[in-house]
């Protein structure tokens, strides 16, 4: 079973790819590329980038022949791609939050959120599952392991 | 040679390592059992943690958390019938129904027999093949270097499941972004746009998290994954005698083909189960019992995984070249620890080398132990519904790339990773292929850079040595071989309608 969506998603993907592969040429004449004999710093980089910007052309030209099978979890509906979308934000704030508020509360922010919003649970379930993964993970990785981890203003 | 196994146990039954290939072992078959955690995430997540572990003692539960993990996938696979770890994707045809027949202690006995029996051999194949293909391994130079790694390259996308232009592509683009950061023969400066953190090239394991691990999470997320885990009592896990004679040609089978198979650049462990299913249907005298619940399909291609754990550690230890994604985090472990992997480990660190391999035995003699015994504790833990799990996995990640370097823009980058990881799942394109050529891709500028410079610019000298000769001609067989053989293919099939019509 082929679907029109499918299709449009996989021209888009490879004509992305073409365009990256272009700019990867454009980036690539700016370094010194020597000689075949004296190859220097953008020779295998530019021959990578001729390489990738041809082999997505290819797969962009095919992209127009085939008829495409509905892409991985096509069935899903769109509140549960949100929620992966939702994740992943969720997980960029977290990164900048880490060094402003350290691990301890961004931590706790960031899997009450998951807990709360993502796959929803009671808020009692929320909170709890929060502290407990905090108060485990500050134990076990900066305790026992010995990892680095941000710490905010308030020592934690 | 004894006196070098004996000297290798004597590391391995140190206090420290015994400790270190526990906790490897025990994390690895934790991970296995669990779906949507692999060795891969682990590795990455624990590297921190081997700042201040020994050399040997954290390259021991590096090896094991991979092993563990082989043990671990297939008992999700039986009582499941979702793989616990890519590797048991196979076993689930057979082990599944096996479990529905009230036939599941047999398929896990098996399954962990056939795992000790065949990690037990590629051992052994580890201890007579690694020394003398490192001594061999000294005379390579750039061009043999670079040869060998267009197979690993050809591989990779020869191998791909899906399509093959797609693979190619995602090795170009996996080697492009190898080449950000300094340029390792003149260090100048190569799209790194000022930043500090691209100056030190993308790391691996922002990389590897975000492909494997966020983009995993992200796709369970969206597919809303329930486990059901089949609720049975699991009793009889030693195999009948009958279950042995039906099972020792497979694994016997399963440990040869996954073993020689994982020395191959590009294989990894996944590939030798689906052979190993394959050529045990094949060789069945009854082919139709397949994927109805026979031993058979549980015994060869558990065999296969744990045998090619084994062998993939030899093209590492003895040429510093990692053959497949997991190999590479390991590779990233020896380095952190300042060991260089290849030729003169050996000779350079034998308490090292031999201490690891020893552990790889006396680890697979711990996971019998610990796994026949835990069974019940692995299905409780099955329990454990995703909806708990997806947040501690994604915390994990962000611990185990912040903890290797201190750095919030690799958290940043995994993040990016994980969309990247997401759109690929979704639109089939392969991620191995990207990590691998990333990997080796460092190794190939500077070995087809030196052999250029020693040439003087000629590509004959990728011809004129013999080892380099040889070993691009597979290559070159590797990469045409579909193309001549599909033309063969339909002209057999041609001439069979022809002459049946």
């Amino acid at each position: 079973m082929t679907s029109p969506t499918a299709d449009r998603a996989q021209r888009w993907a490879a004509a992305a790819l073409t365009a990256f592969g272009i700019a990867a040429v454009v980036q690539a004449r700016t370094l010194p590329f020597g000689s075949i004999t004296r190859p220097a710093a953008g020779f295998f980089p530019m021959c990578l980038a001729v390489g990738l910007t041809l082999v997505a052309a290819a797969v962009l030209v095919r992209s127009f022949r085939e008829r495409h099978e509905p892409t991985a979890n096509a069935e899903a509906s769109a509140g549960r791609f949100a929620r992966g979308a939702a994740t992943l934000v969720a997980l960029l704030v977290y990164a900048f939050a880490l060094d402003a508020v350290g691990f301890g509360v961004a931590t706790f922010l960031l899997i009450t959120f998951l807990f709360r919003v993502i796959e929803p649970h009671r808020w009692i379930v929320a909170l709890g599952g929060a502290a407990v993964t905090v108060a485990v993970t500050h134990v076990v990785f900066r305790i026992w392991l010995g990892v680095r981890l941000p710490i905010g203003p308030w020592g934690f | 040679m004894f006196e070098s196994v004996g000297f290798g146990f004597a590391v391995a039954l140190q206090p420290a390592n015994l400790v270190a290939c526990f906790v490897g072992v025990f994390i690895g078959t934790l991970i296995g059992v669990l779906p949507g955690v692999g060795p891969v995430a682990t590795m990455s997540l624990l590297l921190p943690a081997t700042f201040a572990m020994s050399p040997t003692a954290s390259i021991i539960m590096m090896a094991g958390i991979y092993y563990g993990a082989m043990y671990g996938g297939s008992t999700t696979s039986i009582l499941v019938n979702i793989p616990g770890e890519a590797a048991s994707v196979v076993t689930c045809l057979d082990g599944y129904r096996m479990a529905r027949q009230g036939r599941a202690g047999a398929a896990l006995g098996i399954s962990a027999f056939g795992s000790f029996i065949a990690g037990t051999l590629s051992v052994l194949g580890v201890m007579l093949l690694a020394p003398p293909l490192a001594r061999a391994a000294l005379g390579f130079g750039p061009p043999e270097i670079f040869a060998l790694l267009l197979i690993g390259f050809t591989m990779i996308t020869w191998l791909a499941s899906g399509s093959r232009l797609k693979a190619v592509l995602m090795a170009l683009l996996g080697l492009f972004l190898g080449t950000v950061g300094l340029d390792p023969i003149n260090a100048t400066p190569r799209f790194t746009f000022g930043s500090i953190t691209l100056s030190d090239g993308i790391g691996l394991v922002p990389m590897i998290m975000g492909l494997f691990g966020v983009a995993e999470v992200l796709v369970n997320i969206e597919q809303g994954l329930k486990q059901e885990v089949f609720k049975t009592k699991i009793r009889g896990l030693f195999p009948t005698r009958q279950d042995w004679k039906d099972s020792a040609a497979p694994i016997a089978r399963g440990s040869v083909l996954g073993f020689f198979l994982g020395i191959l650049p590009g294989i990894g462990a996944i590939i030798p189960t689906f052979i190993s299913y394959g050529l045990e249907k094949r060789v069945s005298r009854h082919p139709e019992r397949f994927g109805t619940g026979a031993i058979e399909g549980v015994a060869g291609p558990e065999a296969a995984n744990n045998a090619a754990t084994g062998g993939s550690m030899i093209p590492l230890l003895t040429l510093g070249i990692a053959p497949n994604v997991v190999m590479a985090v390991l590779l990233g472990a020896f380095l952190i620890q300042g060991v260089q992997p290849g030729p003169l480990l050996i000779n350079e660190h034998p308490q090292l080398f031999w201490g690891v391999v020893a552990s790889m035995y006396v680890g697979n003699v711990m996971l019998l132990i610990l796994n026949l015994p835990l069974i019940g504790l692995w299905v409780q833990l099955l329990r454990v519904p995703y909806a708990i799990l997806f947040p501690l996995v994604l915390l994990f990640s962000v611990i185990g790339v912040y903890g290797v370097s201190g750095n919030i823009w690799d958290v940043v980058i995994m993040v990016v990773f994980g969309a990247v990881g997401y759109a690929m799942r979704k639109l089939r394109y392969e991620p191995a292929p990207l990590v691998l050529a990333f990997v080796l891709g460092k190794l190939a500028e500077e070995s087809i850079r030196q052999s250029l410079l020693m040439s003087r610019g000629s590509f004959a000298i990728l011809i004129d040595r013999p080892i380099a000769g040889v070993l691009l001609a597979i290559a070159i067989v590797i990469m045409v071989a579909p193309a001549l053989v599909r033309p063969l293919k339909s002209a057999l099939t041609l001439t069979r309608s022809a002459s049946g019509g």
